[in-house]
């Protein structure tokens, strides 16, 4: 078997595992912040941010790695509007909550609007698969 | 690119689940603590469940060898933020002592006046000073020629004061004053003081009466109560009388200073015997006036000469009087740097917020301390008096970092008696420990516990100490997964805990200083 079959066969695989665990990330992700609005420090304290930031940023590019969705236009259009809608939020809500770091406030903003962008980018690229 | 098998994409997302689902018991196991119990720990360098990074950062650094922080200054913080409500909390400090001689571990017991409920964890003189040993409960009498069988002899007929130091020791020390006289008229000194101060002082059966005219300048945000407590002598659990008064009204930080307003305390039946005066007040609150009945007044620890911006174009220099070991003096502002005179010597104050130490000849000599800029924070082992007929030292000399066995030999100390236990030690590293109830201790505004790791004096010696880590462990009693669950959820959006004071320590320790 030629290497570069080796490798076709492999990607999908890799390609799932990134989709599956970047879902699952942002999901712990979600928790986390949910929890830091009622209870600050529950699950930051116990789970590192960064952490998490990280294996998501992985884990969606591994993701980038399956087929490319085909979305009509209008369907592409208003996810656009969403997620950028979404990033925005998130990127002023870093801004805020991090009001007491002036040194550190500028780089995690970025790095956490720039992972939301990540993730709808990721989200928008996985296509619709059915199981053989 | 072809797709994966459904048995592998099952596969896939029943592992996700299950690691997400185990995550979330992890946090609420964390969370809840069904067993009651939760340990946290920090190297100083990584982050840290619970835990903040220590501050101010300046204070440690990282030793070359990546195994340990070096502690450079004095004290150094960390904050615990917890979960949930627990009952105690034990710190436990892993080290490596290369010569500091004295060790202590601290909780914020008071957030307005920042006093520290201060436990020994480690003394170099205790620990090797060659007398004999005896000891009951927490307390350990050392004596140099054994003269008591027990500590409960020796407390019952204590032998006299100038022969005894004392480390930490919360016992209780009758005074027998060798002359001593009612006041006629109420003692009036009109030297302005700073914030928080502790007052000794002794009535022999007559009303006990203190009163401070105070000012409230208004320089930092929030509220400036001043609470005035008075413990009857080795009864410290509960103040005999207090007296508070409320802030002024203007909480901002304006700087615009309110009228004179006065805080009294009186103990009209008061039994003979050593009293103490807690004044508790943040450093908003500056005493302008004070007035006494007692015939001996004296500050204990500390002495705070404030300045009269705000007040008073009059700056005349301060004079008091100093009685004990030694004196350190520190400055917020560039405006307070001046030359102390202490004694003959003079004491430059260089540097803003550095501790200058001057070196007094034995433990109760009394020198005179001259400021003329005031604007100073001056602290002893011994005790500060406004006025020289005011002075009286009825307490056993503290020993401090810099005591020494021939100093104890200088002064004819022949007993020395703490609330000591010396920490763990397999030769090289060393582990001390200390526990707090969490119902004594004061929040900061983030609603976090705060504690402090002391090493007196060692910025003045740089020793080598070197903390490995800090494990905090956090106690109640068992919940189960049931109720714990109940009170989870009945918790959430309730913010955290901001307690102010938690209690008013006499024998508190507070370092002046606001760290965030």
């Amino acid at each position: 078997m030629s290497e570069g079959r080796t490798i076709e066969k492999v990607l999908p695989y890799v390609a799932e595992l990134g989709m599956v665990g970047f879902i699952a990330t942002a999901s712990v992700a979600a928790i986390g912040v949910a929890s830091e609005l009622v209870s600050p420090g529950l699950v930051f304290n116990l789970v590192a941010p960064q952490g998490i930031a990280a294996v998501m940023v992985l884990a969606g590019a591994l993701s980038l790695l399956s087929e490319r969705s085909r979305r009509g236009l209008t369907e592409s259009l208003l996810y656009a509007v969403i997620s950028l809608a979404i990033s925005a939020s998130v990127t002023f809500a870093a801004w805020r909550y991090f009001e007491a770091l002036p040194f550190d406030r500028g780089i995690i903003t970025v790095a956490a609007g720039g992972t939301a962008i990540l993730v709808f980018i990721a989200a928008f690229r996985a296509a619709r698969r059915d199981f053989r | 690119m072809n797709g994966v098998g459904k048995t592998f994409a099952v596969s896939v997302r029943v592992a996700a689940v299950l690691v997400v689902a185990g995550l979330v018991v992890y946090v609420l196991s964390a969370a809840i603590a069904p067993e009651g119990y939760l340990r946290a720990s920090t190297d100083l360098s990584d982050p840290a469940p619970f835990i903040s990074e220590p501050k101010p950062g300046n204070r440690v650094e990282l030793t070359e060898d990546g195994k340990a922080h070096r502690l450079l200054g004095d004290p150094v913080y960390l904050d615990l933020t917890l979960p949930d409500k627990y009952e105690t909390v034990t710190v436990e400090v892993a080290y490596l002592n290369q010569g500091q001689s004295l060790l202590e571990i601290g909780a914020l017991a008071n957030r307005l006046d920042g006093q520290y409920d201060m436990v020994p964890a480690e003394s170099r003189l205790l620990d090797t000073l060659p007398w004999s040993r005896v000891s009951s409960g927490d307390v350990l009498l050392l004596q140099r020629r054994k003269e008591y069988p027990s500590v409960e002899e020796f407390l019952k007929a204590p032998p006299a004061t100038i022969r005894v130091a004392s480390y930490r020791a919360g016992v209780e020390w009758p005074h027998r004053p060798v002359s001593w006289s009612e006041r006629a008229d109420m003692a009036v000194r009109d030297t302005s003081l700073r914030g928080r101060h502790r007052i000794l002082t002794y009535s022999g059966g007559e009303p006990l009466a203190f009163s401070f005219t105070v000012q409230d300048m208004n320089r930092q945000a929030g509220a400036d109560p001043v609470t005035v407590s008075v413990y009857k002598g080795g009864e410290e659990k509960d103040a005999v009388a207090r007296t508070v008064l409320e802030d002024d009204g203007n909480t901002s930080d304006d700087q615009t200073s309110s009228s004179l307003r006065t805080v009294s305390v009186t103990v009209p039946d008061a039994d003979a015997g050593i009293y103490r005066i807690e004044f508790t007040a943040p450093g908003d609150i500056f005493i302008r006036k004070m007035m006494f009945r007692q015939a001996k007044a004296v500050f204990l620890g500390s002495l705070y000469l404030s300045d009269h911006v705000g007040y008073s174009d009059r700056l005349e220099p301060a004079k008091v009087m100093v009685s004990g070991s030694s004196l350190v003096a520190r400055t917020s502002h560039i405006e307070g740097l001046q030359g102390i005179k202490v004694g003959d010597s003079v004491l430059e104050l260089k540097e803003p917020h550095l501790k200058h130490y001057a070196w007094l000849d034995d433990f109760r000599v009394t020198v005179p301390v001259v400021s003329p800029k005031r604007d100073v924070l001056l602290e002893s082992d011994g005790v500060f008096a406004l006025d020289p007929d005011d002075l009286f030292n009825p307490l056993p000399a503290e020993i401090d970092w810099h005591t020494t066995a021939e100093d104890l030999d200088r002064a004819g100390i022949d007993f020395l008696v703490a609330e000591y236990e010396t920490p763990e030690s397999d030769g090289v590293r060393s582990v001390a420990t200390a526990t707090f109830e969490t119902v004594n201790l004061a929040t900061t505004e983030d609603g976090a516990f705060r504690f402090a790791i002391s090493a007196p004096g060692i910025e003045y010696t740089q020793k080598d100490l070197r903390i490995q880590s800090v494990t905090f462990t956090m106690r109640r009693a068992p919940t189960g997964w049931s109720v714990g669950l109940r009170r989870f959820f009945e918790r959430l959006g309730s913010g955290a805990e901001d307690t102010v004071t938690a209690i008013i320590l006499p024998h508190g320790k507070s370092y002046g200083e606001s760290v965030e």
